[in-house]
């Protein structure tokens, strides 16, 4: 190693600490704007976190935007493992709600119990064939897979912009959206069923990203195909050598991708608005983005970088209405600086905390040669 | 002008310096000048104990024919020829050397015949099954053949040095027993998979959780060949054993390699040491500009012969 290269970050130091104090280092420098802005930026802060936690429904709020980010994240995290940068959430998603509606809409007359499982693998599996396409593009043809998922976004907005004002238009109506979908593809709201939260839009879909989390978490570290997919990711001509279809396994990666962009559908469509409106997708997968970069493409970290980003919706929607001088663009102030040390500046801090640590701890034994 | 070499093969000592260091684990263990000092004192102080330098090699007792090639040939993508009309054929408990200037087709030749690279020409025998340009195959394929392989690259191919060693144990073989037969992988399976395989193989340290780059070249390739021999593999190709490798480890290599040849193992060996393929090789092929300038038994074979081959002689001419 040279001179100027820091040793090695012990592995809490990476996981917890360095994280911890990229959020730190941007709550700060948000902080230090509320103040030039003349509000008090601890007040802001107390204000964002009751808002978020605190007061009645905002904690279902956030849990409903957490549900959002946890799909489109872990749609960035199942590509990155195959170190495939799938942008492509945002699209997956919305052509997903597609699915839910096609599947409520025919099949509708059928009881809950079989029309909601239906409905979700439905959103799946248009989120799904929506990856496949610049998966097999990628896998088969070589198109750079960041181009193709952005057009197929721009392709899936086409689309369903034509499809909701034209074919799928609600008679009638003037905005374009679908109609209702059939009340027994409803996905229950959980202060609906009996749990002591106050009234907000959490849905069921909040436990089928849990169950989403735990899934991703088999199937990379504990199935083959899991194995085959780091693997390409890590190395593609060892996966080649040891037998691994490489293309094949490109393919079905951006398909799972795309799988759990898609189930973004259920819980914005089955558990809330109950038709297809445009624009549904409202961001979240881009967001996803950043909530997979800050997780480490970990479901734990997924989870955890979900929950703030949506405690920063839910709270942000909360500044706007307290301070005269702050709008809700200080979310996206707060989202970008995170994003910028989290994401783009995620290891500045590296080498001086590395070197910090070192010092600090104990002289060790050189590791085996 | 004062020049610093630093090698770890002692033949360039023996022939360019005139004062020798020798380190092991980041000491220096000895300073020689290089007049006063042999091989074999040297290979003692680089591992710290009396290494075999010669191969102890008994005669082969070569039986039924287990791979073998009929005018095998190989056009990339580009169109370019790379391989063309290769005849050979391997008997169990044989070794047959490739030897030539690297770069004449050794790696294409063993991409084909591992089925990472397809055959354009000519037809392959594995245990008795016929591949041909036709029947395009997988590296699967032919892995599931009871084909074993030695990449000649261990980093590019042979492991993924992100990769725990108990992951990179099963490289190639995930699906199969190594992790267990259930739906899912069963990392208990892999964990004692790992630790025999590093334990029989003394693969040091003996961790199968410390990812594969942390492991010292010779390490690394202890962790190939323990994967690939204990899969007991008919036919195995080799490729390079000893590259980047410490003296101790190329002994112990060139050991477990004839070990297994003397089991019954069909094996070819691509290497551009022209002392190990001497050494190693019951026969010996020579490819110049991928095409096979013949093949010598080794005890007929001498490095002008083989030069002259290289260089792109034919057998008959250069006898």
């Amino acid at each position: 190693m040279s001179a100027g290269t820091a040793p090695p970050l012990p592995r809490w130091a990476d996981i917890v600490l360095l994280p911890l104090i990229n959020l730190a280092i941007a709550f700060i420098i948000c902080g230090v704007i509320v103040a030039i802005l003349g509000e008090n930026p601890f007040q802001a802060l107390a204000v964002m976190f009751n808002g978020a936690f605190v007061f009645p429904g905002g904690l279902g709020y956030t849990l409903y935007y957490t549900t959002n980010l946890v799909f489109t994240g872990l749609a960035v995290a199942t590509a990155f493992h195959a170190a495939k940068f799938n942008i492509g959430g945002e699209g997956q998603a919305y052509v997903a709600g597609l699915g839910t509606a096609i599947v409520a809409f025919t099949l509708g007359a059928l009881p809950g119990i079989i029309v909601i499982p239906l409905a979700v693998l439905g959103a799946a599996a248009l989120g799904a064939l929506w990856g496949v396409v610049p998966g097999y593009l990628q896998a088969y043809r070589g198109s750079h897979i960041v181009i193709t998922t952005i057009m197929f976004n721009f392709i899936a907005a086409s689309v369903m912009v034509y499809l909701l004002a034209g074919p799928l238009l609600q008679p009638g109506q003037q905005s374009p959206q679908t109609s209702p979908l059939p009340g027994s593809s409803h996905l229950p709201k959980l202060h609906e069923l009996g749990l002591p939260l106050d009234a907000s839009p959490l849905n069921a879909s909040f436990l089928i990203a849990l169950l989403a989390l735990v899934a991703f978490w088999v199937l990379i570290w504990r199935t083959r195909l899991g194995y085959a997919i780091r693997t390409v990711g890590q190395n593609p001509e060892a996966a080649h050598y040891a037998g691994i279809n490489v293309p094949r396994t490109i393919v079905l990666t951006m398909a799972i991708a795309g799988g759990f962009a898609g189930l973004l559908a259920t819980n914005e469509i089955l558990g809330v608005s109950q038709k297809v409106v445009l624009n549904f997708t409202a961001g979240y997968g881009f967001t996803g983005i950043a909530v997979a970069l800050m997780g480490r493409n970990h479901p734990l970290g997924i989870f955890l970088a979900a929950l703030l980003f949506g405690a920063l919706y839910q709270g942000g929607a909360e500044l706007d209405f307290e301070f005269q001088s702050i709008t809700r663009d200080m979310v996206l102030l707060i989202q970008g600086m995170i994003i910028l040390f989290s994401g783009a500046l995620a290891y500045m801090f590296n080498p001086p905390l590395a070197r910090l640590i070192a010092r600090l701890s104990p002289r060790r034994e050189a590791a085996y040669g | 002008m004062s020049i610093l070499l630093i090698t770890h093969k002692l033949a360039e000592i023996m022939e360019i310096t005139d004062t020798v260091s020798i380190m092991r684990q980041g000491r220096m263990v000895g300073h020689r000048e290089t007049a006063q000092t042999n091989p074999a004192e040297l290979a003692e102080l680089m591992v710290g104990r009396k290494v075999l330098l010669e191969v102890d090699r008994t005669p082969a007792q070569p039986t039924e024919i287990r791979f073998s090639a009929i005018g095998l040939g190989y056009t990339n993508a580009q169109g370019v020829v790379e391989l063309e009309d290769i005849n050979f054929e391997v008997r169990a408990g044989e070794i047959l050397g490739v030897a030539g200037v690297s770069g004449n087709g050794q790696t294409q030749l063993m991409e084909v015949l591992a089925g990472m690279r397809p055959l354009t020409a000519g037809q392959v025998q594995i245990l008795g099954t016929h591949v041909t340009a036709a029947t395009a195959t997988d590296p699967k394929t032919i892995r599931n053949l009871g084909l074993g392989h030695i990449p000649e690259d261990r980093h590019t191919h042979g492991l993924v040095l992100t990769f725990e060693a108990r992951e990179n144990m099963i490289l190639g073989f995930h699906d199969s027993v190594l992790t267990g037969g259930g739906a899912l992988m069963d990392q208990g399976t892999i964990q004692e998979n790992a630790e025999t395989k590093m334990q029989g193989y003394d693969v040091r340290p003996g961790n199968p959780r410390l990812a594969a780059k942390n492991f010292s070249g010779g390490n690394q390739q202890k962790i190939v060949i323990a994967r690939e021999f204990s899969a007991n593999p008919g036919v195995l190709l080799v490729g390079q054993p000893t590259r980047g490798v410490d003296v101790g480890a190329i002994e112990f290599i060139h050991k477990e390699l004839l070990a297994l040849r003397d089991a019954g193992c069909a094996i070819l060996l691509v290497s551009v040491e022209l002392d190990e393929i001497m050494a190693l090789s019951d026969r010996i092929m020579v490819l110049c500009d991928g095409k096979n300038m013949g093949i010598i038994d080794a005890s007929d074979a001498d490095r002008q012969g083989l030069g002259l081959m290289m260089a792109g002689q034919r057998l008959e001419a250069a006898a």
